[in-house]
């Protein structure tokens, strides 16, 4: 576990590129004078409730789209507050039964809204297929899920007594399925291969067309027409 | 040249609308530009990843610490990009975002003037025109009003319109310059002034007086022209204490309504001649009785639609008038195909105005209808030319034009 200890350092490096990218934008937004709100108190609010939330902007463009990318976007917050803000998700006092289903939720929500976003590039969006950026960005998501997934499951397998295994409804499944195959999934490489595409993703966030992830929201509350 | 800073004239809310762009790639789908210069640098995104390129030059960390590092090459390519756009606002509109490109790129125009990038050589003529002239086109000021004189010795018209500078009246009937200038489309202003007479409304035009609105200056970032036309018309309006202004031209219509806004606060209502003529049928003081029997098609004017929101008073006009069958292009209203001709495009790029022109009139056609109906001159004009252009059966109409006829 001696390489355990170099993941921190990696992980300090990924915060400092991360800071990097986006002090940049810091930068750039504060150089700009002050003016009133266009959308006022109402846009602000209505970006707090409605459009951040449930994303109304894409919903007129396609059902198929706003479900994918609604999917990832709330799966991706619930991660978020799961693995990075752990406290948050406290404060709703979860029992494990509702943790672990809500987990079991938004993983599969994940996944499917992935799906949809591929499906559509090879149907009625063909023209972003050539995209690299657009590439990665799905690469990405759908690595860092399948790479957290093993690694859940491969955690799952290495409890040997059934019955203290954790309630994980997939997981548990996978777990059961692979262990009737005879194949164990190797724990140590897989925790490798997880925190480093989740590294290499957060790092990637404000270089690329990721950087919507915290741009938009800002955006949604102060700077649009529609708040 | 100016010391140049992209950034000078935008506000904290509009370069973080610069890099709220999800690289979604939908204004690819839409912007009426790239369907006829299918070069990526033209589309919003591309636009936009330049812009933060460009300001990270500018303003990001490295040029925070070592000094900004942008080439005039640089500008130079995206300025090219930034006038090759008719700020039709089609790409906001679809943006699931909700960029408000259209002004961030006036602001960006802005900039390249005060710096002297821009505007581009072959607008810099509109602005002279309309600081000298109060018209884009050189045209002599006494000759504004003189559509109006003719067509009532003509007996186009029954009354003689009235001089709100000398007959004071509440409504003032605002022109616009094409409307007054380009003999073709005069009938545009005629029409429109029958219908006021057949309605009773006692009402003035300006004439000689009439300045142009500003709103190609504003387009193409000469903001100075823009404000001085601005506060001409504000303060000559006020003086006459006019309790409306009803423009034909849906350009001049966004400026006054919207713009004018920023400037000044307006002591008078601002209507669209579709909105002052649909208010009239309401109070039943034009009925539409006779049968117009036409297929036709609207075109929806960017300024009037996607900038105002007036997308059904032109509807209900038509509707209203009997005979008539309204047949949707494919795109419209929201999703309406732009002609090209405003943003400075016309002027700009006659070759990209002419193409996205033809374009709009194959969606015409493509209905089957036999006329194709518009609610601004602007467009009215590029429309034509294109007919002309295409040897197109189609015939352009401007809704005033169908309503007279069912009325008289």
């Amino acid at each position: 576990m001696e390489l355990l200890s170099y993941l921190k350092y990696l992980k300090l490096g990924v915060y400092f590129v991360l800071l990097l990218g986006i002090s940049s934008h810091f930068l750039i937004w504060f150089s700009g004078f002050f003016e009133k709100l266009e959308g006022g108190l109402k846009g602000f609010l209505k970006g707090i409730f409605l459009r951040i939330p449930f994303q109304t902007g894409i919903v007129r463009l396609g059902v198929l789209r706003w479900i994918a990318h609604f999917f990832i976007f709330i799966s991706f917050l619930w991660f978020l507050f799961f693995y990075w803000f752990p406290s948050v998700l406290k404060f709703f006092s979860f029992n494990q039964r509702a943790l672990f289903f809500l987990h079991d939720l938004f993983s599969a929500l994940f996944i499917s809204g992935i799906f949809i976003a591929i499906f559509r590039r090879f149907f009625s969006r063909k023209d972003t297929r050539g995209e690299f950026e657009d590439f990665y960005s799905i690469s990405m998501l759908l690595g860092v899920w399948l790479s957290g997934f093993l690694l859940q499951v491969s955690k799952i397998q290495s409890i040997d007594d059934v019955a203290r295994r954790p309630e994980f409804f997939i997981g548990s499944t996978m777990a059961e399925l692979f262990d009737n195959l005879a194949i164990h999934l190797p724990f140590v490489p897989l925790l490798y291969i997880h925190v480093i595409i989740v590294l290499i993703f957060v790092a990637s966030i404000p270089w690329t067309k990721l950087v919507h992830i915290f741009t938009l929201p800002i955006k949604e509350l102060f700077g649009g027409r529609n708040g | 040249m100016a010391e140049f800073s992209l950034s000078e004239n935008l506000s904290i809310f509009d370069l973080l609308n610069i890099s709220a762009c999800a690289s979604c790639r939908e204004c690819y789908l839409y912007c009426p530009v790239y369907d006829v210069d299918r070069r990526s640098a033209l589309t919003p995104r591309e636009k936009l990843k330049k812009l933060v390129s460009i300001l990270k030059k500018e303003r990001g960390l490295l040029a925070s610490l070592f000094g900004p590092r942008v080439k005039d090459e640089e500008i130079k390519d995206f300025l090219s990009a930034l006038y090759e756009c008719s700020v039709c606002a089609q790409c906001r509109e679809v943006c699931p975002a909700g960029i408000d490109t259209p002004k961030l790129w006036e602001r960006i125009r802005a900039n390249m003037v005060s710096s002297g990038y821009g505007p581009l050589p072959q607008q810099k003529t509109i602005s002279q025109s309309i600081r000298n002239y109060d018209n884009p086109w050189m045209q002599p000021r006494g000759m504004r009003g003189k559509w109006a004189e003719r067509a009532f010795k003509e007996g186009r018209i029954s009354r003689p319109v009235q001089d709100i500078t000398k007959n004071r009246a509440k409504v003032l009937y605002y022109v616009g310059c094409t409307a007054s200038y380009d003999q073709n489309i005069t009938e545009v202003a005629i029409n429109f002034v029958e219908l006021m007479n057949i309605a009773g409304i006692e009402f003035g035009i300006l004439g000689p007086r009439e300045k142009c609105c500003g709103s190609t200056p504003l387009r193409i970032g000469d903001y100075a022209t823009f404000e001085q036309q601005a506060i001409a018309n504000i303060e000559l309006f006020t003086e006459l204490k006019v309790d409306t202004v009803v423009f034909s031209c849906s350009g001049c219509f966004k400026t006054m309504n919207q713009d004018y806004r920023e400037v000044k606060r307006l002591p008078f209502r601002t209507l669209h001649l579709v909105q002052f003529l649909l208010e009239l049928m309401e109070e039943k003081k034009l009925v539409p009785v006779k049968e117009v029997p036409l297929k036709i098609t609207y075109h929806d004017p960017c300024h009037l639609g996607r900038h105002n929101k007036l997308y059904e008073e032109p509807r209900e006009i038509l509707r209203r008038i009997p005979g008539i069958e309204l047949i949707e292009m494919k795109r419209s209203r929201e999703f309406s195909r732009c002609c090209g001709a405003g943003g400075g495009v016309k002027a700009g790029f006659p070759h990209i105005n002419n193409a996205m022109t033809d374009m709009r009139i194959e969606d015409a056609e493509g209905t089957g209808a036999d006329e194709l109906v518009t609610a601004c001159p602007f467009c009215y004009q590029s429309l034509q030319l294109g007919i002309q252009r295409k040897n197109s059966y189609l015939k352009i109409r401007d809704v005033t034009e169908l309503l007279i006829r069912s009325v008289k």
